[in-house]
């Protein structure tokens, strides 16, 4: 191998390694997981102050919307019947009702309340299936995110 | 039955497409002009067969036949015409139908147009050509069927999503496709090329229109798709990094470092290689954003196991990419170009960080794309990565390509005088720094817009300057002196086209980053109000008039007319709309939006509530309507970069 076409590979492989660097850092900040309500409830410490999203389903009875303040309570469940309580401010989505499939984004306060910035309401293929007695968890898997 | 003679003539192009095939190889291996010549014939008969397919399928959407499952499920009989004809491509099948036939369209261009001019690639072209058509007719036969029937038949159809139906969605995937498809040719060639042996610069300056039509119409794919979620969405942007955003994006990216540095192997007969593989990638990316839309891998990994066509994608784009990358690999001894040796400030360099930095934005995309996919086939972990992501890491590589954009333009072809280059951008820099000051002093802005607000001035007087002197210095040759000063201005308005159409097209750029610096100042609220009631945001001050029903042809449109004063004076009532739609269940937010040149006002209606308030989404984005003009600039720089015909082709 010759000098210069050793001075690229160095050259290049330096490149690499620096935008690599700068991605795995950008990208970790970026990054939020999705979770269940009963993975945040059964360790809620471990939530603490982190931008977070939760699926599940909104729960039947739960839904209170306060139109004035534009803000909107509700409560999410899945599989376990782990209720997590959810206060958003903002619009009150289209599709947004009981059994619906949504997704909220925001910070966990105390154990079991979470103030949601962004809430969004997701379709399933296989909602009607879900309707019809099969899992929840089955239903969530398949959630368009 | 007129779909049958449909799928008849599908099945009959494939056949004939291996025809083709075979029958190019058979000439290749014979040295036989007749039947290079039989294959030509038969590119244009695919054609004929699969318009005939395309127009039974438009029959039968105009028809409401709902006999076919693809009619039944995108098309309803209160559809409006429109929507009709151009429902054939709101659904994958039917796409995949419309890809088929720009391609075919391609192909026999191709086969009659460059028969003289690249008599030598010409039948390894075409044979490229013809096994990517024979992969899409090979899915529309069977897993990708448009023309399927379906039983029993149903009396009504699903109807058309009403997000589609806007005149924004109906021409974005086709210009998409356009744009995609086209990028095919300069691919084939190039494969062509390496096939043959022959690694001149012909395939460049053949393709070199095909590549700026492929750009040129992905881009405006691309901005009207932009343009249609700010309009339907209802969310009060245009771009979201979504990844069938992003999936259109990646082949932008690489296929503008490939237009750029064809000029470099043209000019200086360097960088052989590396244009190789850039047109590789663009073709390879332009195929994946077509899988990335179509194959159902966004819903979940799990649907996509489920499908044919995702897996059917998958091994078209390894196989592309072990075809491509194999052939380079055996060729690679004819592509070394000999190292001339230049200058740090000239033009080469500025093309090859241009193209470092169009490669990185686009890798920068394909992670943030592919990786929430990956960690969730291999690890099942449900993860996003978020807009920040992108706009960290995009920023400041935009910044580094705006100023390159600018600088390129002082710069000569192997050397540049130092003492040219600091005259040129004294004054250019001089004028930043000022802007720049004064951006500091009014808005206190986030450093990403100060510096990309700066750059974009410094390009764009350097483009604008350079503009002027393009019309000014080609003073016209003597023999024209004689002639009315009218015709004389319209020759030198007209000539050197590719260098002016170049120079529009990066003002546009311009234009629209400055539209982009806007979105660093978006502001939005969210409010209740009822009856006579009113609230202020902004400028605006927003007085709730009175609630409207009103039913079209297939809706029922709920809505809240909205009057906007401005300094106590009435400017004028904005209709923000609820649709309900019978064949869908989610009713369409119809949104109100007043432009002007500094901000638009963008009024959506969340809600009416059942005590007769209503509740209104409100964004004040501001420039957003420069984004939308640098439209024009991109059609004049395109015509005139259209009307450059490289000298090959000039001599038939």
């Amino acid at each position: 191998m010759n000098k210069k076409s050793l001075k690229f590979l160095i050259g290049g492989v330096l490149i690499v390694a620096v935008i690599v660097g700068i991605f795995v850092s950008v990208s970790s900040e970026n990054m939020t997981y999705y979770y269940t309500p009963t993975e945040i409830l059964t360790h809620p410490e471990k939530y603490a102050d982190k931008r977070i999203r939760v699926m599940g389903l909104v729960e039947h009875d739960s839904i209170q919307w306060f139109s004035k303040e534009t803000k909107l309570i509700f409560k999410i469940s899945d599989e376990e019947d782990q209720i997590l309580n959810v206060e958003y401010h903002g619009a009150r989505p289209d599709m947004f009702r009981e059994g619906q499939g949504v997704v909220v984004e925001g910070k966990l306060q105390g154990n079991s309340h979470l103030a949601a910035t962004v809430l969004l309401v997701k379709h399933s293929e296989e909602y009607k299936a879900a309707e019809h007695s099969e899992s929840k968890d089955s239903y969530i898997k398949t959630m368009d995110l | 039955m007129i779909v049958d003679i449909g799928y008849f003539s599908l099945l009959c192009a494939l056949v004939l497409a291996a025809y083709t095939v075979i029958t190019l190889y058979a000439g290749i291996r014979r040295n036989s002009h007749n039947l290079v010549l039989s294959a030509r014939y038969s590119s244009m008969v695919i054609l004929i067969l699969v318009a005939a397919a395309y127009f039974s399928l438009t029959f039968a959407f105009i028809r409401d036949d709902f006999s076919i499952r693809f009619v039944a499920l995108h098309s309803s009989t209160d559809l409006p015409l429109f929507y009709k004809v151009t429902a054939v491509w709101g659904g994958m099948e039917g796409s995949l139908l419309l890809w088929e036939l720009i391609l075919a369209f391609f192909i026999a261009i191709i086969a009659f147009r460059y028969r003289k001019t690249n008599r030598e690639i010409l039948p390894h072209t075409l044979i490229v050509l013809n096994l990517i058509s024979l992969f899409l007719l090979f899915l529309l036969i069977g897993w990708s069927n448009p023309l399927a029937g379906e039983f029993p038949v149903s009396s009504e159809g699903n109807g058309l999503n009403p997000l589609l139906q806007n005149p924004g969605m109906v021409f974005h995937p086709p210009s998409l496709y356009l744009g995609y498809v086209a990028f095919s040719i300069p691919f084939a060639f190039a494969m062509g090329s390496l096939m043959r042996g022959k690694l001149g610069n012909q395939w460049i300056v053949s393709t070199r229109r095909w590549t700026l039509f492929a750009w040129f119409f992905l881009t405006i794919g691309i901005i009207l798709g932009g343009g249609w979620a700010y309009v339907e969405l209802g969310w009060g942007g245009y771009w979201a990094w979504d990844p069938v955003e992003n999936g259109s994006l990646m082949p932008w990216l690489t296929g503008t470092a490939f237009l750029h540095s064809v000029i470099v192997q043209e000019k200086r007969n360097s960088l052989r290689i590396w244009n190789m593989v850039l047109i590789i990638a663009t073709f390879t990316l332009s195929i994946l954003g077509t899988f990335i839309t179509r194959s159902g891998i966004l819903n979940s990994v799990h649907s996509f196991a489920k499908s044919n066509i995702g897996p059917a994608f998958l091994i078209f784009i390894v196989a592309i990419l072990v075809f491509s990358v194999g052939l380079l690999f055996y060729r690679q001894s004819l592509l070394v170009s000999k190292s001339q040796t230049a200058g740090i400030f000239c033009k080469e360099n500025s093309f090859l960080l241009n193209n470092i930095v169009f490669v990185v934005m686009c890798f920068t995309v394909l992670y943030g794309t592919v990786f929430p996919l990956l960690a969730e086939g291999l690890a099942d972990k449900k993860l996003s990565i978020q807009a920040p992501f992108f706009n960290t890491i995009m920023a400041p590589i935009a910044v580094l390509m705006v100023f390159l954009m600018g600088i390129t333009h002082v710069l000569g072809w192997k050397k540049t005088s130092l003492v040219l280059l600091r005259k040129n951008v004294l004054v250019p820099s001089l004028l930043t720094i000022v802007v720049m000051a004064v951006i500091f002093y009014l808005f206190s802005p986030p450093w990403q817009m100060e510096l990309l607000g700066g750059v974009s001035i410094f390009a764009g007087y350097l483009v604008v300057r350079e503009l002027i002197r393009s019309r000014r210095t080609g003073d016209l040759p003597a023999e024209h002196e004689r002639e009315s000063i009218g015709s004389r201005l319209l020759k030198s308005l007209t000539k050197d086209g590719r260098r002016k159409g170049g120079l529009i097209i990066h003002l546009g750029i311009v234009i629209m980053m400055i539209g982009i610096c806007g979105s660093f100042f978006n502001r939005e609220t969210t409010f209740t109000f009822g009856p006579g009631e009113e609230n202020s945001f902004g400028r605006y001050v927003m007085k709730f008039k009175e609630t409207t029903e009103t039913q079209s042809r297939n809706s029922r449109n709920v809505g809240l007319a909205v009057e906007i004063l401005q300094d106590g004076k009435s400017v004028g009532v904005l209709t923000p709309v609820k649709s309900y739609y019978p064949t869908s269940q989610q009713p369409m937010t119809e949104v109100a939006i007043q432009h002007s040149l500094i901000e638009d006002l963008y009024i959506s209606l969340a809600s009416i509530n059942s005590d007769g308030t209503a509740t209104l989404n409100v964004y004040i984005n501001p420039l957003v309507s420069f984004i939308w003009g640098s439209v024009i600039f991109f059609i004049i720089g395109f015509i005139y970069s259209m009307s450059y015909k490289p000298i090959q082709l000039r001599q038939k």
